[in-house]
């Protein structure tokens, strides 16, 4: 044992003492001086290389003097540049966008086969955009559930599913900042403004040690800085909203500012046609959000970055009539509905101790809730009298956060790539609140449903490093802990994961991840509302763990056109929470923690991945075979049962096609096993005590309904194709596009929920609702070119 | 507020939607036999055989006449049960002993076999229990003249995991002096309310209103219960024609797992609300449904007569 440890500090002081040149700096988008996240480095002799950070930010060390470097980025043009290093050199690149440019893109970037990271894909906006969707609205999350391994739920409910986890287990981050609800329209749309992001990232296994608090998937967001050169504008108009975005310079190369605003105008178009059909009662729906981000450098080690978001969907029916009946006069005014949104902030800081060291400060602020309201108003008024009465009813759910995050890099000499840091979140849960006012007698009081305070605590270390020359290792540790009431509950959590480049063509890969979450999310399995409580861990609900392992191919073929990747999986969840057999989230009389079970879910499968990035044909098809399970001892019994989302296959079909400078066409086909179901399947008679009762049916029913095991049934598969078409033009002011889409294109009736109906003659069925059948429609895109002072 | 949601629900539904009938491979359209069974130690056994309809026959269950129900003893075969009317079953010659495994086979032409198998519970006796009770005017004077407030003090045997189910049956009589062949019975489970959280009450179709209390809190300790029911004393009318009795019997079991797991299935089958997760309801009949519950039981009859009596 001595030996070893003897030879391991020998390599270590002989890479630290080893003649090595250090460059860094930061890579840049050319036009807007906006940095690119993630953007890779890579020196092709040595096989050495790395990815700038959240901020842009890199740095590399190099053993020779001389060095070819690659610098790539999704959508931009590869650069190489010969550099002479002598000693550590501060360079900065600016890389163009491949659209831009009339020449061929240089091939040869950086595959993702180098990575020691596995589980996950980088999506850019461009990505986003050139995707058909549902009423010409493009998102992120819908492009995020055509890679394989992430699933949507059904139409018509929000929430995405990741390895066969839940929709709770998604860390999503919009710049930092956990967002809670990331849908808008009852999931149709999600709340991220295409023209405001930047680019996004999903990790579904072999989580870096930075990231914690969720089980399944990390989907970093990161939301445009802003053009540092000029100001510029873009936007859409859309059948049924339209969006539009503001950049430029606080200060030319120092500082920028982006706003973007979308709201719908369904309730506006609509108004007079739901008025006329429902006897005047004023029906609607609008969702809006609203997006700012600032940064200014005010030296080149310091910068300073302010971004918020804010959105609101509002559902709502007003009725309200009056009317004179002969000397008295009756007025009644009622509005109920359902409303819910998210407000998130955050204020960071960057400062470069060094070209080694690396720190981000981030302030974070964080607010999702929703509420169900009725509000009346009635006034009664006589020549001798008036009597006015209002009443006001709530049921609302929300979570604030309030976050403090400490984030190092720190590059160290010898090749390991360290990252460290902190972070602490308080947590303010209000699972479940109800609100009674009226200005007359009702004898009802509200419920006292105080909010639950949790403090989560997190600290990590990660180093990434070679300990052989064609295997990459990453390796950390994320230790995390909850105090909620009187309960504390620590968790260490393991994680590494290894690359072994066979060639430059071929890498293994393998991870091991084990992941910790102190908040579940309590989901009515029925319908699809956002109607979801988030709750804490408690004394009573443990903290949800998983353990993932991960092994996986990636590959280039034909000369790097297309990748290849596949990986197999396996997660064991424990401690998941779903509502219990009978229970009724709208039941006050029972606290949520009584309302709930708590189980175990395991999870397997594998995942197809083949794409072409390049040329004017490129796209991908995804496939993932899955099993996913759960054990509950109050639910079905203790018997195992599948998962709601447990979806045998799954495929996905992108493709993109630029015929010409002018007209670009797209396409996509969905394909995916149907939902499991539980469904009524038997009339029987219950238990009578003994004909002894010759009364024995006195209390009513004589029948009830058997249902089947727990989602024993599946619901029939789900499948579409999207077609969309634009038509660029450029224009004396910028450059505008037409986009004609079709979404669901051979009109398939894809199922939302079942239910049974009984038609006239009394026969019941089975009956499926389907929300969106074939759907046309345009959006009209703009962008003036940028205004150069 | 669960009318808002209906609301949105609806909105969407008729907003976006479409419904179309759907063909859903059930593997469930043949009936099925049913067997319910309350086994009480120290009573002989009766058991109830039906059918089951699948859910989209326009017929409702049924009773069975022609089964052949056979009992089983511990695994040796102790008789048959014969119809004796509305589709039950029993054999008077046979009682059920305390903490036996019993097993019941059931054969219909056309059907599959079912099979239960239950154990019976230890005897529940006096000395694990006190009674209490205590009547007066009813404070709000409406429907009811008097309440009783009831005590019971149960001296649980930490040994197993005991489950108690209460109820109070009111058992009235009548009859014309003249033909007294008239005399009508009935039988009603009436209403009773506790305070304590740790009661569960469970409404159960064909049985009514009942309370189950488990012993996880209480596990081999004392525990108190406290109840207000209706007026609990015997209550007797006559006149030149006629004559009434109505007399309350306290019934304090000790249940086996598998009935308090059928009765919470059935408390929490809410068919068809959308808002309330669905429930299966739980069965330990073999190729079949329906329930082998198992009981032991303590009878208290209150013999005080109301003192407004015959008014």
């Amino acid at each position: 044992m001595k030996k070893i440890y003897l030879l391991l500090t020998f390599t270590v002081i002989s890479q630290l003492i080893h003649a090595q040149n250090r460059i860094s700096g930061y890579i840049k988008d050319a036009k807007t001086g906006e940095n690119l996240i993630g953007a890779n480095i890579w020196h092709p002799s040595t096989k050495k290389g790395t990815a700038a950070n959240t901020y842009g930010f890199y740095s590399l060390n190099l053993p020779s003097d001389t060095a070819t470097l690659e610098v790539s980025y999704v959508g931009y043009a590869t650069i190489r540049k010969f550099v002479k290093l002598e000693g550590d050199i501060t360079l900065n690149f600016e890389l163009k966008l491949s659209d831009e440019l009339s020449e061929v893109v240089v091939k040869g970037t950086r595959p993702d086969l180098e990575l020691t990271k596995m589980s996950s894909m980088k999506i850019s906006a461009q990505d986003i955009k050139a995707i058909p969707a549902l009423l010409g609205e493009v998102d992120v999350l819908k492009t995020i559930q055509l890679m394989p391994g992430v699933q949507s739920g059904s139409e018509g409910s929000s929430g995405i599913y990741v390895r066969g986890g839940g929709p709770d287990q998604n860390l999503i981050l919009l710049d930092g900042v956990p967002v809670y609800n990331a849908s808008h329209l009852f999931g149709f749309f999600s709340v991220f403004n295409a023209d405001a992001i930047s680019n996004v990232e999903v990790i579904k296994g072999g989580f870096p040690a930075r990231y914690g608090g969720r089980l399944s998937s990390v989907i970093d967001i990161n939301m445009k800085e802003g053009n540092m050169k000029n100001w510029q504008a873009e936007g859409g108009i859309g059948l049924i909203s339209s969006r539009l975005s503001i950049e430029g310079p606080i200060k030319k190369d120092k500082g920028s500012i982006i706003l973007s605003g979308r709201r719908t105008y369904i309730d506006i178009l609509a108004r007079p046609l739901i008025r006329a059909s429902t006897d005047d009662v004023d029906l609607g729906y609008f969702f809006h959000d609203f997006n700012a981000k600032a940064n200014y450098k005010f030296s080149d080690k310091d910068r300073v970055y302010l971004s918020a978001y804010t959105g609101k969907d509002k559902f709502y029916a007003r009725d309200e009539y009056e009317f004179d009946n002969g000397g008295s006069i009756n007025e009644y005014k009622d509005e109920a509905g359902i409303q819910w949104g998210n407000f998130t902030t955050a204020g960071r800081w960057n400062h470069l101790f060094s070209n080694q060291l690396f720190l981000n400060t981030m302030a974070t602020y964080s607010r999702y809730n929703f509420d169900l309201f009725n509000e009346s108003y009635s006034r009664y008024a006589t020549p001798d009298e008036e009597t006015e009465e209002n009443f006001y009813t709530e049921y609302s759910s929300g979570i604030t956060d309030y976050g403090l995050k400490f984030d190092f890099d720190y590059y160290l000499n010898n090749g390991h790539s360290l990252k460290f840091g902190a972070n602490y979140i308080y947590h303010i849960f209000q699972p479940e609140a109800f609100n009674f006012e009226a200005d007359f007698e009702t004898g009802f009081d509200s419920p006292d449903t105080n909010p639950i305070y949790g403090n989560e605590f997190s600290v990590y270390v990660e180093d990434e490093f070679e300990p052989l020359p064609k295997l990459k290792v990453n390796a950390g540790i994320h230790a995390s802990a909850f105090r909620v009431r009187e309960e504390f509950y620590p968790s260490f959590q393991p994680r590494v994961s290894a690359r072994y480049l066979v060639n430059n063509k071929l890498s293994f890969k393998a991870s091991y991840a084990e992941m910790a979450q102190f908040l579940h999310l309590l989901t009515n399995s029925g319908i699809g509302l956002p109607t979801d409580l988030w709750v804490p861990v408690t004394d009573k609900i443990k903290p949800q763990f998983a353990q993932q392992t991960a092994i996986g191919m990636s590959s280039l073929l034909a000369d790097g056109k297309y990748d290849l990747s596949i990986e197999g999986y396996y997660k064991n969840m424990n401690n998941l929470v779903e509502y219990k057999e009978g229970s009724n989230f709208l039941n006050l009389d029972e606290s949520w923690e009584d309302k709930v079970a708590v189980g175990d879910g395991w999870s397997y499968g594998a995942e197809f991945l083949f794409r072409k990035k390049e040329g004017n044909f490129n796209g991908w098809i995804g496939y993932t075979l899955s099993y996913n399970n759960r054990q509950f001892d109050d639910l079905n019994f203790g018997r195992v049962f599948p998962y709601k989302y447990d979806r045998r296959h799954d495929i996905s079909v992108v493709t993109n096609y630029r015929l010409n400078d002018k007209w670009e066409i797209s396409g996509t086909w969905v394909y995916g096993t149907g939902n499991s179901i539980t469904l009524p399947i038997a009339k029987v008679p219950p238990l009578s005590e003994s004909p002894r009762n010759n009364n024995a049916n006195y209390y009513g029913n004589d029948e009830v309904y058997q249902y089947s095991d727990r989602n024993a049934y599946r619901m029939p598969s789900y499948h579409r194709a999207d077609f969309g078409i634009t038509r660029h033009k450029e224009k004396d002011w910028g450059s505008s596009s037409w986009t004609i889409s079709v979404y669901n294109l051979y009109n398939r009736q894809n199922p939302f929920f079942i239910t049974t109906t009984t038609n006239s003659i009394g026969e019941t069925s089975f009956s499926q609702i389907s929300l969106f059948q074939l759907i046309p429609s345009f959006t009209y895109n703009f962008k003036f070119r940028p205004h150069e002072k | 507020m669960k009318n808002s949601l209906k609301l949105i629900f609806s909105f969407i539904v008729i907003f976006f939607g479409c419904e179309k009938e759907v063909d859903l491979k059930i593997d469930e359209s043949e009936s099925k036999l049913v067997l319910n069974a309350w086994f009480k130690t120290e009573q002989h056994p009766v058991v109830e055989v039906n059918r089951s309809t699948f859910i989209f026959d326009k017929r409702g269950t049924d009773i069975i006449q022609n089964a052949e129900v056979i009992l089983f003893e511990n695994d040796k075969e102790i008789g048959f049960l014969e119809h004796f009317g509305g589709g039950f079953y029993q054999n008077e010659n046979i009682e059920i002993k305390p903490d036996t495994e019993y097993k019941i086979t059931a054969k219909v032409d056309g059907f599959e076999d079912i099979t239960a198998i239950e154990k019976s519970l230890k005897k529940f006796t006096d000395s694990e229990y006190e009674f209490e009770y205590e009547s007066f005017p009813n404070p709000s004077g409406s429907n009811y003249q008097s309440l009783s407030d009831i005590e019971i003090r149960l001296k649980d045997n930490g040994s197993s995991e005991d489950i108690y189910l209460f109820l109070i049956k009111d058992t009235n009589k009548s009859w014309r002096h003249e033909t007294s062949s008239d005399t009508l019975y009935n039988e009603f489970i009436i209403y009773l309310n506790s305070s304590d959280a740790q009661i569960e009450y469970i409404y159960a179709p064909n049985l009514g209103q009942i309370q189950i209390l488990r012993d996880e809190l209480f596990n081999g300790k004392e525990y108190t219960l406290n109840f207000r029911s209706n007026d609990l004393r015997k209550y007797e009318y006559s006149d030149e024609e006629r004559s009434y009795i109505s007399q309350n019997v306290i019934e304090i079991h000790k249940i086996s797992k598998s009935f308090y797991l059928y009765l919470k299935s059935i408390e929490n089958n809410q068919y068809p609300d959308p808002f309330t997760e669905p429930t299966q309801i739980y069965t330990n009949v073999e190729n079949g449904y329906g329930i082998l519950a198992t009981s032991s039981v303590t009878n208290i009859q209150v013999d005080e007569v109301a003192e407004n009596n015959n008014e």
